[in-house]
């Protein structure tokens, strides 16, 4: 059982952000810099299936400038067999049509492969588009949001996320998925200091975009403009370091300054 | 001229709330553009939903009614809609709500075009030769516009929660023409297997007081105090996606992207650290409260008022309080 799993490097949660600078490869501190969320969701239900079936290699696979071997080496300290980075320096390739495109062809370079995994979404475009793109490029099934898997020969069951409920469904493999933040995945393992320094001195290997055969990298729909939304206008009002009756007072005190009752509704 | 085609899901037997936001922006666009709206309904026995279908507004639509779409199979959708799509040339739009359902068929139909997409966009309209949306970026902390030639094949999601849902209007109708599906031995590597809905016991949408548990709760047993407190202070149950996907609470009071949308005087969020697709349902509550140990929880970020604290100390506290 060979896993592909595609990583992506984002701006961190806390780190300042501006509209000019949206690509982790525009910062130069690493701390700035970290594994978007949802995708080790996708890096623990690859191990999780490895670790079931007894054999196979999960190889985790990063488009992103030299910022992102942070991300790479998390994805080795995690337990992925290999990784590579494919070099994306001062953001060359940003529009989500022709990176899925170079994924897609990175895929094809590696050749043997029985699923590629994706998380739900990136937590900086947060398009979704990655997993039905790249299966459509590679002409493989696909399901998004998959909480739950079993293995069933050359086949594979995956039960999703629908609204309200589940799906299941049955794929041929080799397949592509997404996989949900909720379910069986639901909680990437930690990973240990003696990992991560191990890890942090591994190499990674860096593959060359026009190396790919990925074809012609533009898009017919453009980000023209990127802005911040008008600001929220009141804070939160925070109640905290005290005793748990004296918190709900000041907030029941609070609310009663404005005119709302808690309690209008017994 | 321009062909605007709308892709209408259908979810538990009706057109699903997320379509009549797509129709809402469509119906503004097709009066931009001076056309009809079309659209295109999948399914089996639709007949009825499809001729309902027209009183949104829709002239023509294209109905594929057939067994094998009993059960929605990704891989039969993409190819009759292919099928459906070759017969136009450009410049033509084919929209749908991002659903998770939208999320999958268009970038995968749009790829098979060789187009983009506009992806989950909260609005879409016509700027001179351009189409124009907006997606937001980094969970809403951007905002990025997007633009295409309009002269082109244009795909596009419509994020739910943004517009008004279309109104039926009993005085229009329109077309109901039978499409026939297209099914390639290929797309026979995807097998629809059964889908699990909840019953729906309880309509959370209409409650004044909603008290909301999340992963933080700790455990089904520990969601008796959510339940306690709702009940107490009369209010409904809500739920995040971790906590019905862990089979604390039933898929009906689920919050968020993939379960309701809400907009009560109240919503207290108790140990919900506030994922972004938990806060699209909930954000426009007119006063939230976050009960919570973190305080960097996201949740706070949308949030009026919140109390650090251990949700288990502070709702007995407040039940008595009140």
């Amino acid at each position: 059982m060979n896993i592909i799993v595609f990583i992506k490097a984002t701006i961190d949660r806390n780190a300042p952000l501006g509209p000019d600078e949206t690509f982790p490869g525009d910062r130069d501190d690493k701390a700035d810099v970290m594994t978007n969320n949802y995708d080790k969701h996708a890096i623990e239900a690859a191990l999780q299936i490895v670790e079931k079936k007894g054999d196979g290699k999960v190889t985790a696979v990063c488009l992103g400038s030299d910022m992102a071997d942070k991300v790479v080496k998390e994805a080795i300290a995690m337990g992925c067999h290999e990784a590579f980075r494919i070099e994306n320096s001062e953001a060359r390739v940003i529009n989500f049509f022709s990176v899925a495109k170079i994924l897609a062809a990175a895929i094809k370079k590696i050749g043997t492969y029985d699923l590629i995994l994706f998380g739900m979404q990136s937590y900086d475009y947060g398009t979704a588009t990655m997993a039905p793109m790249v299966s459509e490029f590679l002409d493989l099934p696909t399901a998004s949001w998959v909480e739950r898997i079993s293995l069933n020969g050359d086949k594979i069951n995956v039960e999703k996320v629908i609204e309200g409920g589940t799906r299941t469904i049955e794929l041929q493999l080799p397949a592509v998925l997404s996989i949900a933040s909720s379910g069986d995945f639901e909680e990437p393992r930690y990973t240990s200091v003696r990992r991560i320094m191990k890890a942090s001195r591994t190499k990674v290997p860096v593959w060359e975009i026009d190396k790919l055969e990925a074809g012609a990298l533009d898009t017919n729909v453009e980000f023209t403009k990127i802005e911040q939304p008008p600001a929220r206008m009141e804070e939160c009002v925070v109640f905290k370091d005290d005793d748990v009756p004296v918190l709900i007072d000041n907030l029941l005190s609070a609310l009663k300054d404005k005119g709302l009752n808690l309690g209008a509704y017994k | 001229m321009t062909k605007l085609i709308v892709v209408i899901e259908i979810a538990k037997g009706k057109i699903t709330g997320i379509t009549k936001e797509c129709l809402t922006v469509a119906k503004k666009l097709s009066e931009d553009l001076g056309v009809d709206i079309e659209g295109v309904m999948l399914g089996h026995g639709i007949n009825d939903l499809a001729v309902n279908a027209t009183k949104y507004g829709i002239k023509k639509i294209y109905k594929v009614d057939d067994a094998q779409f009993a059960g929605i199979n990704i891989l039969y959708h993409t190819r009759t809609l292919e099928e459906l799509v070759k017969q136009f040339s450009p410049p033509t739009i084919i929209m749908a709500g991002a659903s998770l359902y939208g999320q999958e068929i268009i970038p995968r139909l749009a790829a098979r075009f060789n187009s983009a997409i506009f992806a989950s966009v909260t609005s879409l309209v016509l700027e001179g030769d351009n189409l124009v949306g907006i997606h937001p970026l980094f969970e809403e902390k951007l905002l990025g516009t997007m633009s295409a030639d309009k002269n082109q094949m244009n795909f596009v999601t419509i994020l739910g929660g943004n517009n008004p849902e279309a109104e039926i209007d009993e005085s229009l109708s329109g077309e109901v023409t039978d499409f026939a599906p297209v099914i390639s031995e290929r797309d026979k590597r995807e097998t629809f297997v059964e889908e699990k809905i909840a019953k729906v016991s309880v309509d959370i949408t209409k409650a004044k007081l909603i008290i909301a548990g999340g992963r933080g709760v700790g455990g089904k047993e520990k969601f008796g105090i959510i339940h306690e407190t709702a009940k107490t202070l009369g209010g409904e149950v809500g739920a995040s996606r971790a906590a019905v996907d862990a089979d604390w609470v039933p898929y009906d009071h689920e919050i968020g992207q993939t379960g309701k949308t809400i907009t009560p005087d109240f919503y207290i969020g108790c140990g919900i650290s506030g994922a972004i697709q938990h806060l699209v349902g909930m954000r426009n509550s007119k006063t939230i409260i976050a009960v919570n140990t973190d305080e960097e929880a996201p949740m706070l970020d949308v949030a009026h008022y919140a109390i650090i604290a251990d949700l288990h100390e502070v709702l007995p506290e407040l039940i008595k309080k009140l």
